[in-house]
Order: C-alpha cells, then structure tokens, then sequence
C-alpha cells in the first residue's frame, strides 16, 4: 500500500539578486493508494502532477510529509522500494543507441535479476507484446507504436507491484494510448496497484476506481468518478472539476 | 553485478556507438604522428635546402680577397659605381652590398638585417671581412717574424654538448604532449557531455532515477566511464606519440640525437600520470556538464577545458624554468612529470606533489560533482 501524508514541495524562485520565495508545487497532499487499484491523479497542466509523481518513484525530494509504501521510507530503503515501482511518463525517453534487448538486459542487471531468469522473461514477455521482430533492432529505428511497447515491456520486467504512470498516454495516437489503458486494466487484475495521472478527463472516468482532483498543487476531491459527478450534480468528471473550482481557469 | 559497473558498461557501449563522439575522440591520438611527421618533413627541408645569397660590392677584388669568396662560397656581382649597385638592391637583384672607401680604408656594409635574408647576408659579409682581416693579421705577424702559434693558440678549447636531444626534438614532444592531454580532454569531456548533458537533454536520466540505483552509484559508474574513455584515448596518444618519434628519426635527420628514457620505470610512470590526469579532467567534465541543461551548453562550458589544456604548450615553447610549485597546478603538472620521465630528469618530490594533489583536487570534485547531483533544480530541466 502507498501511504502519502501531507506531502509538500516547495522551489525556491529567484525574485532578485537576493530575495527568493517560495512556489508550491504541492501542498499537504494525502492519500492511500492500495493494491488492485487505479488511483487517478486529474489536474490541468501546472497542477503539480508530475511533481506528485516524481516524489512518488523516489526521483525528486519531499520538503515537507511522509510516504510510505508498504511501510518504507525513501529515506531509509530507497533502492528496496524502487525494485517495486514501475514508472512511466510521457517525457520517458529510452536509450536510442541499444536495442530493446539490451535495454531490457542493462533494466533486468539493475533490478538485480539473474541473467537466466532474465533471458526468459525477455523471450516470453517479447512473445506477449509482439516484438520479438524487433527485439535486436536499435530503438532510434522503431515507430512511436513500438516505442510504447518497448516501454511497457521496460516497466513490467522486474514485476513489479506498483506502476506510476505520469501522463503516460499524452500526445500518443488513439492506438498507441489502448496499448497503454488496456496494460493498465490487465495489471489491475493481478492485483496490481496502478497511479495513473492525466489531464484528460474521459480516460480517467472510465479506467480510474478513484479519482483524486488536484488544482494549484492542492487535493480538491476525491473519490469514486461516478460519485463526484453525482456530489456536483454533472454528467462527466470535467465538468464536475469546473463546477468545483468554480469555472476559475487560471494556468 | 554492481550498479556502478553496469552503469559503466551502459555509458561505454554508447559512447562507442556513437561514431561523432567516437570520431571526435581519436582525431588528437591521430593528430600526434601526423604532427610529428609534418614536422620532421618540414624541418628538414628548411634545415637542408641550400639557400644562396648574393652580395654586391663596388670594388676590385685582390686575389687573397677572390680566394675567400671562392672558400667560402659567395655569390657576388661587381658594380662599376654605388648608384648601380644601390638600384640593384632595390629590384631585389642582391640581398646586401659592400662599399670600400680606399681612401680612408673604410668597408661600408649595406644590409637590412630586419629580414632573415638581410640579417643573413650580414654574417657573411662580416664572416668575409673577419677572414680577410685575419689573413691581413697573418701576414703582418709573418713579415714581423712572430710565432702565429704563439701569437693565436694561447688556450684550447673543447666543446661538449650536455643536452643528449635536439631542440626540435625537444619542442615537438614538447607539444605532442600537448596533445596528449588535449586528447584526454576531448575523450573525456566527449563522455562527460554523453552521460550527463545529453541524458538530460533526451529525457533519459529521468528514466534512470527510477532504477533501483542510489545517486552515488550513478555518478560513480558516469564519472568512471569519463576516466576510462580519457584514459584509453591517453594511451593510444602515448602510444602514437613514441611510434611517430621513432619513425620519424628512421627517416629524418632533423630527429638526430632523439632519446628519450624507455625504462620500464617511465613507461609505468607514464601510464600512471596520464590515469591521474584522466581521473582529475574526468571529474572537472562531468563537473562542468552537470550543470548544462542541453548538448549546446555542454559543449560551450567544456570548451574552457580544452582552452586551459594549451596552456603548459606555451610554457614549454617559452622554456620557462619550472618551479616546485608548478607540480601543482593540475594538467600543468601532468605533463610537466611526462616531460621529465622521458627525459630522465625524474624528481620524487615533485611526483609526490602530482600524486597527493591530483587526489585531492579529485576528491574535492567528486565531493562537487555529488553535491551537483542531488540538486533537482540540475537533475530537472523542466
């Protein structure tokens, strides 16, 4: 289970030479998160999201709160909890110059699986996402459709029982995005837990169990997709996050 | 396998994918024996080719006068009057001339010694007039009945040469050395702009972090992937370096004299400094790079690097004397102790000062290059 308790973090912004102040990406954020879930985290752009999510796979620092995931900390068992953690964003780049074999091979060394157990979960998981014509080409050659594959297969190499996944879907073509939705609402069924962040609206209600609704860095809801639209008497979640920010748009 | 290893492995496969990086590394080790070659052909051109200055004069020649000028080989034109003679300078038809006043026995040299040409037809026309005065000398003595062995050889002298390596040769390694830092430099700061700046650029360190891996790890196996490269392209320098100086005195005689010290001890010696100075210009490129939000800025920041590098190249051409102190000023030290193991003027004091300062100058690095990393603000460029 993740357990995330007020968390906040703060950059420092240069005003001038000598003042700065304080920006909050996010503030006093909590929630729990647990296995068999798809826990959406909904927000526009500059909601502080990926800030969120980062602070979550262990690559940026908290100033302020405490997770915990399965009852650790980042502070005390940092490499311990990142063998359970699959993260996966939009931004997420691979290594142009390997092929997805060896990429599979370097991500399986620092999960620190053996070389034998590895070479068969890169042979039967290639089987599964269909890119064993590919495997040994380099990833600078492969279509943004194979890319995907490529790094869905990356996140679920080590097994592991939790996947972030920061606007995984952005930007992609409709295909490209099932891919995606389709993996997640496969993992849900092996009880995996699944925090899924995005901007758009639709994909959330249909694949979230539980939504979270971030404005300016702050929880402004949670729960249930149907409950929300139900609580603010609207038909899609979209219009239930305008009704509850009040209409106020503002980047 | 270790974390830092694997990373190791990582960064190194694709460095040596990467044929612009690949390219942009060897082209210094490559440069060396190019270089030396060069050189040597240049050299020994200017040193055999025989350059012949022609002197005008305004006056007979006596026959002991003839004679000189045929020993010693001058080329002349004899002008009737001083205003041809003068008019034949200007159209560049001789490179200087010579002017007799009979009358108060007075030789009037006539040359322009700002150019090399000049400064040159000078000594010969002094050379001449030096012979000619002593053959002038000579016969004064004999006709006074003085002993000329007596009168001239007072002392002898003998001349023995100290330094066992010619200036050129002196020079040229001089500069190739050079060389073989810029080529640690260019290795290094290569890998350094791969691992760090180029990762961030394509979004790949972020992927990376998420790794079961600690931040220490990281930068260990990108640092030592630096130090590994520089060190590579430090010994295919050195490499080189002797192979072309080798060649170069089986084919050129400019190279006489060439010897430097191939002990076991220098050879040792040799890979050692230039693994420090992999080591230390490693951590100052990744140093440098870790702040670079993109290849560009990379590459901008590294540049000083390479500028700093040329800096012992200028002071070995001025042959400043080096102090003590000049052991520790890093890149300057490496290839002032380079110098001085093949050349045999090996100190251990002044290697000690190498060894200890390169360390601490690494760690402090190091210690930097961490700090560097723990800071989102470099980490994340967005």
């Amino acid at each position: 289970m993740i357990e995330v308790e007020k968390i906040s973090k703060i950059f420092k912004k240069n005003i001038n030479k000598k003042e700065t102040i304080d920006l909050y990406a996010d503030k006093d954020i909590s929630f729990t998160a647990k296995e068999g879930e798809i826990l959406g985290i909904l927000g526009p752009n500059g909601a502080g999201k990926t800030t969120l999510l980062r602070i979550l796979a262990g690559i940026m620092t908290e100033s302020s709160g405490t997770i915990k995931i399965d009852g650790k900390t980042y502070q005390k068992n940092d490499t311990e909890i990142k063998r359970n953690i699959a993260f996966l964003s939009g931004n997420t780049k691979l290594y142009k110059d390997l092929s997805p074999y060896e990429l599979f091979e370097m991500c399986l060394e620092y999960y620190k699986i053996d070389k034998k157990d590895g070479t068969e979960i890169i042979a039967k998981l290639a089987k599964e996402f269909a890119i064993e014509s590919f495997l040994h080409q380099r990833i600078n050659t492969l279509s943004t459709g194979q890319l995907q594959r490529v790094n869905i297969m990356r996140c679920i190499l080590h097994n592991p029982k939790y996947y972030i996944f920061d606007e995984a879907t952005s930007g992609l073509d409709i295909i490209s995005s099932k891919v995606i939705l389709d993996f997640i609402k496969k993992e849900k069924k092996n009880n995996k837990c699944i925090i899924y962040s995005t901007h758009y609206m639709e994909e959330a209600e249909n694949i979230c169990d539980r939504v979270i609704l971030i404005h300016k860095g702050q929880i402004i809801k949670e729960g249930r997709p149907k409950d929300i639209i139900k609580e603010t008497k609207t038909t899609n979640l979209r219009d239930a996050f305008f009704k509850i920010i009040g209409g106020e748009i503002d980047e | 396998m270790n974390n830092i290893l694997i990373t190791i492995k990582k960064e190194i496969r694709s460095i040596f994918r990467d044929k612009k990086a690949l390219m942009a590394m060897f082209v210094y080790p490559i440069l060396i024996p190019v270089m030396v070659i060069l050189y040597g052909s240049i050299y020994e051109n200017v040193d055999t080719e025989e350059v012949t200055y022609t002197i005008g004069i305004d006056y007979d020649l006596n026959t002991e006068e003839e004679s000189i000028f045929k020993e010693m080989n001058i080329n002349y034109i004899k002008y009737d009057n001083f205003q041809d003679m003068e008019k034949s300078y200007k159209d560049n038809e001789i490179e200087g001339y010579l002017s007799y006043n009979k009358k108060d026995n007075i030789y009037n040299i006539y040359v322009n010694t700002g150019s090399s040409s000049g400064l040159t037809t000078y000594e010969i026309i002094n050379n001449y007039l030096e012979t000619y005065s002593n053959f002038l000398t000579n016969e004064y003595l004999i006709s006074e009945n003085i002993d000329l062995d007596k009168a001239y050889n007072h002392f002898t002298i003998e001349e023995h040469e100290l330094n066992e390596n010619n200036y050129f040769v002196v020079l040229l390694f001089g500069i190739s050395l050079t060389y073989v830092i810029l080529s640690i430099c260019i290795a290094t700061s290569n890998m350094a702009i791969s691992t760090t700046a180029t990762e961030k650029e394509n979004g790949t360190l972020e992927t990376i972090l998420t790794f079961p891996i600690k931040k220490k790890e990281l930068i260990l196996g990108k640092y030592f992937s630096s130090v590994i490269v520089g060190f590579i392209a430090s010994l295919i320098s050195l490499i080189f370096l002797v192979l072309s100086l080798f060649i170069g005195s089986k084919f050129y005689e400019v190279f006489s004299g060439f010897n430097i010290n191939l002990s076991l001890f220098s050879i040792l010696g040799s890979i050692i400094t230039v693994f420090g100075a992999s080591i230390f210009i490693g951590g100052v490129a990744l140093l440098l790079t870790a702040f670079a939000r993109s290849y560009k800025e990379a590459q901008s920041k590294i540049s000083l690097i390479n500028m700093i590098c040329m800096i012992p190249m200028f002071i070995s051409i001025l042959e400043v004397k080096i102090s003590t102190i000049y052991y520790l000023i890093p890149i300057c030290n490496f290839e002032q102790i380079l110098n001085d193991l093949f050349f045999n003027n090996i100190s251990i004091i002044n290697i000690l000062i190498t060894l200890i300062s390169t360390i601490i100058y690494t760690a402090i690095l190091i210690i930097f290059i961490i700090k560097a990393y723990n800071s989102e603000k470099i980490l994340f460029t967005d």
